[in-house]
């Protein structure tokens, strides 16, 4: 249960950062494990970063065998999507924060 | 049956009277009523309903227990993973968010959209009171003789903002009082419907000018072509000079135009800022006059605005429209604010006179441009020359005016020319608006326009140069807009990049201007009042490059064609 609560402090500690819009994470099978958007969007956001993190990292790691992805940062017109990845066997995840830095609060 | 036609041969005249039958009366069809009626409706009701229900139910067996030790490592494991990213993110958050502070306004750009302006205060004398002090209002404010904001102009602090009212659409003698109102906008009780001073002036006040050093000193020119100047700072009675109405050299017609411009003898002379100043006033009948303010019972020089006429010696007085002086780009001499004391200036006169140019038909066809060499001070003029002027001129001899114009052969308006600017950064570059709706830029050099915009099919009272952004420049339409220009945009130059309707009325902006130490403010004058404007900062920051690029389109022959071939030699 300690564990439990040291996520939410951490999901809190981000969404208190200006413009974030959301916070997901994403176990190794693309399911949505804990998230602050509703049900539609998450499941939008788990299938496609997952899909999307996982070809990047096959081209990171194809061109450099040693190499891995370690952060990801997607630019849109509107929003900042950014996924940390882990890729350790035993605990694969995702983390994706949604962002809109023009926003003020 | 039918009655007999009339026959008109068989009446004798003396009984004229004929009864011509209706020929349609008898044509009216015969109605009838019939009634019908339907069937009733027939309306049946059937009920269904399934024999039997049937209810199952599936459960799995739960297996041992670890599931829940599952969860527990996973919990764990996600605990972890979510600590050792959090830093990361975190940064990255941050990172972001001052990284689309500083690019926000270049995305813009790249997406060419505009962030609007905001009207942030609206200031009128002519309005209910916002205070509601006094409920008897006095007829001071109500508009009773219906002035217009003829002029507008901000002090050297950038602090205050004045606004002369007067009236455009007088004919003959003007019996309209005019007004001098100014707001201090840095006051904080600042009252939008009462003004900080107001100066009532027999006529119609037609412009107005503040110091370019002195911050309470403003002058004004009536509508019969008297010059005062003000100090706002004294107690009581504000007025510090007032021109003679009765001198033989003096401006018979509406002050259009009042310019303070440097004098290096004059700063040589008095040693003090503020009388390096002199004034230089333009009239309706196209007179240019040079005053000293602190001496204005007479003038110090005078020219008169005469225009050489193709194929005829005589030349013409055709009467000032508008006037504007060269200024000395910035960094060229710290020390010289506006003019230059070579200045050369470039006035414009409009077709037939000012008043006919007005309702905008005189105007058709005639306005010019008119770079006059050397009107206001020239360093070529020895300065006896001035003294002997003035002497003659309170000795009420008649004087010969000398005419200034030098060039006057730049390519014509389709009508009257009512807004001249020159730019603060490059010399030779002017713009002039006009009434048949299209703003140039000229080159002082070049007979052709460099570029000819129309943002509107309405008439443009006046254009100007932003202070602070060498590529943008305001122009101000009748039909109640200010149109913004940014020569600095990628794409489409020659469609406003931003449009403020200033009353939604489509009432006239007659004035316009920049406020010369705030870059992000703007001031229009309209029949209602005047609006300060907040410009976003994309019109307000200076862009790398922007000098360099006014440079290139000074010397461009059509800056459309220059745009059109560098974009060109972009794509390959």
């Amino acid at each position: 249960m300690v564990d439990v609560a040291a996520v939410d402090e951490t999901f809190k500690r981000l969404q208190s950062h200006k413009g974030v819009l959301g916070i997901i994470v994403i176990n190794a099978d693309g399911i949505a494990i804990r998230t602050t958007f509703d049900n539609d969007l998450t499941v939008q956001y788990a299938a496609l970063v997952s899909h999307f993190t996982v070809k990047a990292r096959s081209a990171v790691k194809k061109l450099d065998g040693d190499n891995d992805l370690k952060f990801l940062r997607i630019r849109s017109k509107k929003h900042e999507i950014m996924i940390a990845p882990e890729f350790e066997k035993s605990h694969e995840y995702y983390l994706v924060v949604v962002q809109d830095p023009s926003r003020d609060s | 049956m039918a009655p007999v036609p009339p026959d008109f041969e068989d009446t004798a005249p003396g009984d004229a009277r004929v009864d011509v039958g209706s020929t349609w009366r008898g044509q009216i069809v015969n109605s009838n009523t019939v009634g019908t009626e339907t069937h009733p409706l027939k309306v049946g009701e059937v009920s269904t309903q399934t024999g039997s229900k049937e209810t199952n139910g599936t459960q799995t067996d739960q297996e041992g227990g670890t599931a829940s030790s599952n969860t527990k490592v996973q919990t764990a494991a996600l605990a972890s993973f979510v600590k050792s990213v959090e830093g990361m993110v975190q940064s990255e958050l941050t990172k972001a968010m001052e990284e689309a502070e500083v690019l926000e306004p270049f995305t813009r750009a790249a997406d060419d959209e505009q962030e609007p302006a905001t009207c942030i205060y609206y200031l009128s004398p002519f309005q209910p009171d916002d205070t509601a002090a006094d409920l008897n209002a006095t007829s001071s404010q109500l508009n009773k003789h219906r002035l217009v904001v003829t002029c507008v102009s901000w002090s050297c602090t950038g602090q205050t903002i004045g606004a002369a009212f007067g009236r455009y659409d007088v004919e003959g003698w003007c019996t309209y009082p005019g007004a001098l109102c100014t707001w201090n906008l840095g006051r904080e009780t600042m009252s939008t419907s009462r003004p900080d001073h107001r100066i009532d002036t027999d006529t119609c006040l037609m412009s107005c000018a503040f110091h370019p050093a002195h911050p309470a000193l403003v002058a004004g020119g009536t509508f019969n072509g008297e010059l005062y100047v003000w100090d706002l700072s004294l107690e009581g009675d504000p007025q510090r000079g007032r021109s003679d109405v009765l001198l033989d050299v003096r401006h018979m017609e509406p002050i259009i135009n009042i310019t303070w411009q440097y004098s290096l003898t004059d700063a040589a002379r008095y040693g003090t800022k503020d009388k390096s100043y002199r004034l230089v006033t333009l009239g309706a009948d196209g007179k240019v006059l040079t005053w000293m303010w602190h001496k204005l019972e007479a003038p110090i020089f005078g020219y008169q605005l005469l225009f050489p006429q193709p194929g005829i010696d005589r030349r013409f007085v055709w009467g000032g429209a508008c006037m504007a002086f060269q200024r000395e780009p910035r960094g060229a001499s710290a020390g010289q604010h506006g003019g230059s004391a070579a200045g050369s200036g470039a006035a414009s006169a409009n077709g037939k006179d000012a008043k006919g140019g007005k309702d905008g038909k005189g105007g058709k066809g005639g306005a010019k441009d008119v770079g006059s060499g050397g009107s206001g001070v020239a360093a070529g003029e020895a300065a006896g020359t001035f003294l002997e002027f003035s002497r003659a001129v309170a000795a009420g001899e008649r004087i010969e005016l000398r005419t200034p114009v030098r060039e006057a052969g730049y390519q014509t308006h389709a009508g009257a020319v009512f807004g001249l600017d020159c730019s603060p950064f490059q010399r030779e570059l002017f713009l002039s608006s006009s009434t048949d709706g299209s703003v140039r830029l000229y080159s002082s050099l070049k007979m052709q326009p460099l570029l000819s915009l129309e943002p509107t099919s309405s008439y443009l009272f006046a254009v100007h140069w932003s202070p602070f952004r060498p590529m943008v420049f305001a122009a101000a339409a009748a039909d109640g807009c200010v149109y913004v220009y940014d020569l600095m945009r990628r794409h489409e130059v020659i469609r406003p990049v931003l449009t403020l309707d200033t009353n939604g009325m489509r009432k006239p902006v007659y004035a316009l201007a920049f406020n010369p130490r705030k870059p992000d403010m703007l001031a229009t004058g309209d029949p209602t009042g005047i609006q300060i404007w907040r410009l976003p900062s994309s019109l307000t920051a200076v862009r790398r490059g922007e000098e360099a690029a006014l440079r290139k389109v000074a010397m461009a022959e059509d800056v459309i064609e220059m745009r059109r071939e560098e974009r060109e030699r972009g794509h390959h």
